[in-house]
């Protein structure tokens, strides 16, 4: 593999659970499939659309999410909605994301002393 | 009212019609829903419909991957999980039942008077079909396991299943077994073919081996055998060859190989009445028996001596 092939797996890698913290954070405002995918495109997470949507069903499966039918506009759309449980897990896993962002940041500080 | 199936029909459907009834409807609305949302994103910014729809849909991807997304279904046959038991598994059964097949299947066609030919064809059919057969229903037994759910873990790996080193100095216990199974099973098979046989006279099976030897030569041979396999564990427990024990296996080696050659060269070892009955087409029956028996007795005896002194050496330097 060449370092530009290992360098795309390795990214994939870290940005592999990124994106289930992401939706349990964003998601505390309602919001639907694709919108939802727009807007984690442009706060930076690249998801694909086939990825995100079976998600979200996996996610309200699980309880963290909970979801409605829209019919106020000519599109009936499914709302996805945070949970209680889903905003608990979700500050746990933030909380996680911070620990292990001190943790890299002592390694890289300590190396270099 | 008719109304044309767009792409977009065609690749719901495909995706969603491996999905059970009662979530399917729920997911075909908001995909349906995802889709126009997309497409009309693309229109908006300037792209032709149908352009936009193709290009929303390729790219969604292959639908069997989003329908597998959408039903938790794993994407293969047999998971990372499963797969060291499913080849350690495969294995074993290979290293037992083909040995087993090949050999009864050969002798079996042999001692039925079947043409050599036939003998070599038919076998090689009969064991690839066993390999397919093993192959498949240990596979499939796996693929059901895989999905039944549950967690795996695994047909436990102990310590004990650590292989032995094979350097070549010190007896491997899978080289062991293979040569006390060995003796075991020629010594079965002397009594067996007694018993059992293709062709019967009087009423009574006509054994290929000559009857009047169950006096002596038989029940020598077969304790030769039982010696032979005895040999082998001492020196399994051993661990390894040394120059005493290569002496002590030559020698039940050639108390077993001198009087065979001799039974065979002397026309002791068939029964003759057995051997008329064969229908070997150009090869004539006796003369092959009897050499392959040669063949196969004497180098035996032999490299297994040539291999157990070489062992040996290897095990003291």
């Amino acid at each position: 593999m060449d370092t530009d092939a290992a360098l795309a797996a390795h990214r994939q890698e870290l940005r592999r659970g990124t994106v289930v913290v992401a939706c349990l954070t964003v998601l505390r405002e309602p919001n639907y499939g694709y919108a939802l995918l727009e807007s984690l495109e442009r706060a930076g997470f690249e998801v694909e659309a086939n990825t995100l949507y079976p998600l979200l069903r996996r996610l309200e499966t699980q309880g963290l999410l909970t979801s409605d039918w829209n019919t106020d506009e000519a599109r009936p759309r499914k709302f996805y909605r945070t949970t209680i449980e889903g905003d608990a897990m979700a500050t746990t896993l933030r909380a996680d994301w911070a620990q292990l962002t001190t943790a890299i940041t002592e390694l890289d500080e300590g190396d270099r002393s | 009212m008719t109304a044309t199936t767009t792409l977009t029909d065609r690749y719901v459907w495909a995706a969603l019609r491996s999905l059970p009834d009662t979530k399917r409807a729920d997911i075909e609305r908001e995909l349906r829903a995802s889709i126009e949302d997309a497409v009309e994103a693309r229109v908006d910014s300037g792209a032709e419909r149908d352009e936009a729809e193709r290009h929303v849909l390729l790219e969604l991807g292959d639908p069997i991957r989003l329908a597998a997304q959408y039903a938790d279904r794993p994407l293969y046959v047999i998971g990372p999980n499963m797969y060291p038991d499913w080849l350690r598994l495969l294995k074993l059964l290979f290293a037992i039942v083909l040995p087993f097949v090949a050999l009864g299947s050969g002798t079996v066609l042999a001692l039925t008077g079947a043409h050599i030919g036939e003998v070599i064809g038919d076998t090689v059919v009969t064991l690839l079909g066993t390999t397919m057969h093993l192959v498949f229903w240990t596979t499939f037994v796996f693929w059901i396991v895989e999905r039944a759910g549950g967690t795996w873990r695994g047909m436990g790996w102990t310590l004990a299943q650590l292989p032995d080193i094979d350097d070549g100095k010190h007896v491997s216990r899978s080289e062991a077994i293979t040569g006390i199974a060995f003796s075991v099973v020629a010594a079965v098979a002397l009594i067996w073919q007694q018993n059992f046989s293709y062709f019967s006279v009087e009423g009574r099976p006509l054994p290929v081996l000559q009857e009047q030897n169950w006096s002596f030569w038989w029940p020598y041979l077969i304790a030769v055998l039982v010696l032979d396999a005895l040999v082998l564990v001492a020196v399994y427990r051993r661990r390894r060859w040394t120059y005493g024990m290569v002496a002590v296996k030559a020698v039940t080696n050639l108390a077993f190989a001198v009087p065979a050659l001799w039974l065979l060269l002397t026309d002791r070892a068939f029964t003759p009445a057995y051997i008329d009955r064969l229908d070997w087409g150009q090869a004539d029956p006796h003369t092959t028996l009897t050499v392959i028996g040669v063949l196969t007795i004497g180098i035996i005896a032999v490299w297994d001596v040539v291999q157990n002194l070489i062992r040996a050496r290897r095990a003291r330097g």
